[in-house]
């Protein structure tokens, strides 16, 4: 057999004939198989980054958001087409007496008259209604009866003692696809605006009650504003919370959004607006994080009695000030002064009542404390501490842009840190001293939400340690807010939408997987072609050295040395340009890509570095070995052919 | 000039070889003191009919050898019933219009083919019994080519080239590189050694294919047209130097040419005619 050195000296001679062709064949060759190295490169730094980021967002657990399937007929009355049969309509009357005789035995027991005459019925005339159906079915529920209330209660009762969807049976059946940890979110039970008002400026503002300053505002970030807190888990705040913790904590610790506390405080902050978009997004994120960290602010908090006399003194002198004029009109007998302080006492300003007037009032407070209904005018000062920020996105903007398109995708589904709402972190506030905390102003409130709060039903978020295991966990359930769901659970991805990162994950490998053959057949064929014209137009060569004693082995070593050392020139070639442009990739696009991650899972701090380029991945040395072999296997046909043909043949031209 | 001391019974028994004719004995003196001459300036001697017809063994032998060849669905016999032996030593030319089947006879010599019907021995061997490998082994071993086109590597250097045949035995590369020199030396490119066939003249070409078929030493050399592109002064040149590869090396010449003058030079002529010898 011949030497390798010989075999490589005559192969090289090989390379220098048709040198085109051979170098147009190599460089498409390699620029196919570069696509393969760079789409390697991408996908192992776009993958490790979403790693990254879950490890970010949601502390490295896959977190999954549950809710029970509450069926229709539980909290809600339905008709058919807007009309109530007849039977549905005894069976309410039947309920509404039902009612009142519960009411009129608790009077009675508390030695209140009763007068059911005063009540809210709880149907009410519609004039929605097909005017051709007879006038006793027009009807449509007042859900502001406390009929309504009460048949709903009785109704959730009743599902409750045989539900299935229970956060025991949650925790079973959770348990069963490996979860490791079960979160609650919950109401914090503060009553919103008008209970609580942010002082700002030292004022609470209720001169103009209103005006649209101190109106419920319904954008996405104005919990501050509006007073809506939540308890949270510190586990899945994570990503928002400080690395630098406010100790001791000087005030209810929460975490708004970066947005409204630079709309409220940004004055205070010596905070600007924040950026279009662009890098400077993220660094205005990490300034106000930084500025607004341990800041404080505060509320007031007044309960339904003094909200009511607030809206009496705001009736009052509404009224006078209509009836100036009017020399017949009677100023109301009881009038009260709006606090001169913020946050402070309601003071009585005059008090012209008749010793009948008196006696009614005092005699109604009488049967409240009775039957257990009275309360006290009270208010609360509350301080709130900002001890993490989120980034708020906006619910309901439908995404105009690619990036924004991206990041709707990355977000998957709204969780706590949307602006909406601000989480109050729940082990953090527990640690808070008695005086600061509002849990004696919230007793009452949370037993009017026995719906919405019910413990057993209430969401819950479950973690889980891999993304199969929550994949496998959210299958058993309905997609979020379904319609027409028949399964105990409604689940669906929290924090990140982990699974389309992992469907992305396996989408690629989808890709690869047709990318993969494609290209290589396309890289075959091309490198087939060239060999063998390279091969044929050497015939009459290889005749002439088989004329000088080369045997067949000697001539398949010359030229799989060929191939291989054209081989070498196209792994070469496809790793370098492969690895430049995910490189290039990666330098151009990673900052505006973690960027918007950043903002996307909302974190500030620590943002986790994106990168699309990675050269770590096991592929790539697979897609090296599938150049070698594609180009030994494009080869063996023309070889074949060649060596097999008499020498004869090629040289009887001669 | 010649110096030699003989007696009177060496001219008695030299002259005894020419039936005692005095001036056919002078030729032949003549002829062999220019062919010593010849031997120490190999490639300067023009060709010239030397020797009488040799009488070695047979290094090829051909036995009622035909050739058939199929031309899409014609067949061509291109050799008939052709017999044929060549001696150690000999330089036979073979002659005959285009078509008649040099280049089929020569290759046939060559080991390249088999032939259709008859049997061919070389050097001892019946190459119609011989496999593939067998055949590679024969032509490495005991044949050198001399192609028409001469068939260079282009983007060899010349001494690489030379050494092509020997790359395919089992030869030390340094073996191979000092027998490379030799020959270079002998067929006066020493000097060319590391240009490439493009920077050489036709004639240079022609000897470094000629060096090139001697590379691996063998027995039979075997040359298509080897003048064919030259003239005649170089034609004259190449020659000698078959003529002094025959008589230095034993190496027995097989020539196939159309150049009358080739022709003459040679030992022995062997002229085709529609694939027979005439």
């Amino acid at each position: 057999m011949i030497r390798p050195r010989y075999a490589i000296t005559l192969a090289r001679t090989k390379l220098r004939s048709k040198r085109g062709m051979l170098w147009a064949s190599i460089v498409v060759s390699s620029l196919l198989f570069a696509t393969l190295v760079a789409a390697v490169c991408v996908f192992q730094g776009a993958q490790k980054t979403a790693v990254r980021f879950v490890e970010a967002a949601n502390n490295g657990q896959y977190l999954v958001m549950t809710m029970p399937t509450i069926p229709g007929y539980v909290n809600n009355f339905y008709s058919n087409g807007m009309v109530f049969s007849a039977e549905q309509i005894k069976q309410f009357r039947a309920d509404e007496k039902t009612y009142y005789n519960t009411e009129r035995a608790r009077y009675k027991a508390a030695g209140v008259p009763y007068d059911e005459s005063s009540e809210i019925p709880l149907l009410k005339p519609s004039i929605l209604v097909d005017p051709s159906i007879p006038e006793d079915r027009r009807f449509m529920i007042d859900w502001s009866s406390p009929v309504a209330d009460y048949l709903m209660a009785q109704r959730f009762d009743e599902y409750a003692k045989t539900a299935t969807n229970k956060f025991s049976d949650l925790k079973k059946l959770a348990t069963q696809y490996g979860a490791t940890d079960f979160y609650t979110q919950r109401s914090s039970g503060l009553d919103i605006l008008p209970a609580q008002r942010l002082i700002r400026d030292g004022k609470e503002n209720f001169t103009d009650e209103f005006s649209h300053e101190a109106m419920l505002q319904t954008a996405d970030t104005q919990a501050i504003h509006n007073g809506s807190y939540s308890f949270v888990d510190d586990e899945l705040l994570v990503r928002a919370l400080n690395t630098t913790p406010t100790s001791p904590l000087k005030g209810i610790p929460v975490v708004p959004s970066a947005q409204e506390v630079v709309k409220l405080f940004g004055d205070q902050l010596g905070v600007s607006k924040e950026p279009a978009a662009g890098q400077t997004r993220a660094q205005w994120l990490a300034q106000v994080q930084q500025k607004a960290n341990g800041f404080t602010y505060q509320t007031c908090y007044r309960n339904t009695a003094e909200q009511q006399l607030l809206q009496k003194i705001q009736i009052d002198y509404t009224s006078m000030k209509d009836h100036e004029n009017d020399k017949d009109y009677v100023k109301p007998s009881l009038l009260y002064n709006l606090p001169k302080e913020a946050c402070g006492d309601i003071t009585i300003a005059s008090d012209t009542r008749t010793a009948a007037e008196k006696d009614a009032d005092a005699t109604m407070e009488s049967y409240q404390k009775k039957l257990g209904d009275y309360e006290a005018p009270a208010h609360r000062l509350l301080t709130f501490q900002i001890v993490g920020l989120a980034y708020a996105e906006p619910y309901g903007s439908a995404p105009k842009t690619v990036n924004e398109y991206v990041k709707s995708l990355l977000i998957g589904s709204p969780d706590d840190l949307r602006g909406s709402t601000a989480p109050i972190p729940s082990r953090l506030y527990e640690t808070l001293p008695k005086s600061l905390k509002f849990d004696d102003l919230t007793a009452s409130a949370a037993g009017r939400r026995a719906i919405q709060n019910h413990e057993e039903f209430s969401p819950r978020i479950v973690a889980f340690k891999t993304v199969d295991e929550a994949r496998r966990f959210i299958a058993t359930g309905c997609p979020r807010f379904a319609s027409d769901c028949n399964k105990p659970f409604q689940t669906g991805t929290y924090g990140s939408n982990y699974l389309l990162l992992d469907d992305m994950a396996a989408q690629f490998g989808a890709v690869l997987t047709v990318m993969f053959p494609v290209v290589l057949a396309l890289a075959l064929v091309i490198i087939w072609f060239t060999i063998s014209r390279i091969m044929a137009d050497n015939r009459k060569e290889t005749a002439v050295y088989r004329a000088m004693g080369a045997k067949r082995g000697d001539i398949s070593a010359i030229y799989l040395t060929y191939v291989g050392l054209v081989t070498l020139r196209i792994v070469v070639l496809s790793v370098i340009v492969g690895i430049a442009a995910a490189f290039a990739l990666d330098y151009f696009y990673s900052p505006i890509i973690e960027n918007l991650a950043t903002s996307s899972y909302g974190t500030i701090t620590g943002a986790p570095q994106v990168r699309l380029f990675d050269v770590s991945s096991p592929l790539l040395f697979v897609v090296v070995a599938a150049v070698v072999v594609a180009c030994f296997l494009a080869s063996i046909q023309p070889l074949i052919r060649n060596v097999m043909r008499p020498p004869v043949e090629d040289m009887r031209s001669e | 000039m010649i110096v030699a001391r003989v007696t009177d019974n060496d001219i008695d028994e030299f002259l005894a070889h020419f039936d005692g004719n005095p001036v056919e004995a002078v030729l032949a003196i003549r002829d062999f003191a220019k062919a010593q001459a010849g031997a120490r300036t190999l490639a300067h001697t023009p060709a010239h009919r030397t020797a009488p017809q040799p009488t070695g063994p047979a290094v090829v032998s051909l036995q009622n050898i035909s050739k058939t060849y199929k031309v899409g669905k014609t067949k061509v016999e291109a050799l008939r019933d052709v017999s044929l032996t060549i001696h150690k030593g000999e330089i036979v030319a073979i002659t005959g219009p285009s078509g008649s089947g040099k280049s089929t006879l020569l290759q046939l010599i060559g080991c390249l083919d088999k032939p259709t019907q008859g049997t061919i021995t070389v050097d001892g061997h019946d190459i119609t019994k011989l496999h593939d490998a067998a055949l590679s082994d024969l032509r490495r071993a005991t044949i050198g080519f001399i192609f028409q086109s001469f068939y260079l590597q282009p983007f060899l250097r010349l001494h690489d080239n030379v050494a092509v045949p020997a790359m395919f035995t089992k030869q030390a590369p340094r073996e191979i590189a000092d027998s490379v020199a030799r020959l270079l030396e002998t067929v006066e490119l020493t000097d060319r050694a590391a240009h490439f066939p493009s920077e050489l003249s036709g004639g240079q070409i022609q000897r470094a294919a000629i060096a090139r078929a001697l590379v691996n030493k063998p027995t039979i050399l075997l040359a298509d047209e080897p003048t064919g592109n030259l003239d005649s002064a170089n034609s004259d040149r190449i020659m000698a130097l078959f003529r002094s590869i025959r008589d230095t090396l034993g190496t027995t010449v097989v020539i196939v040419t159309h150049n009358p003058d080739i022709a003459k030079a040679a030992d022995r002529t062997v002229e085709l005619k529609d694939g027979a010898i005439i």
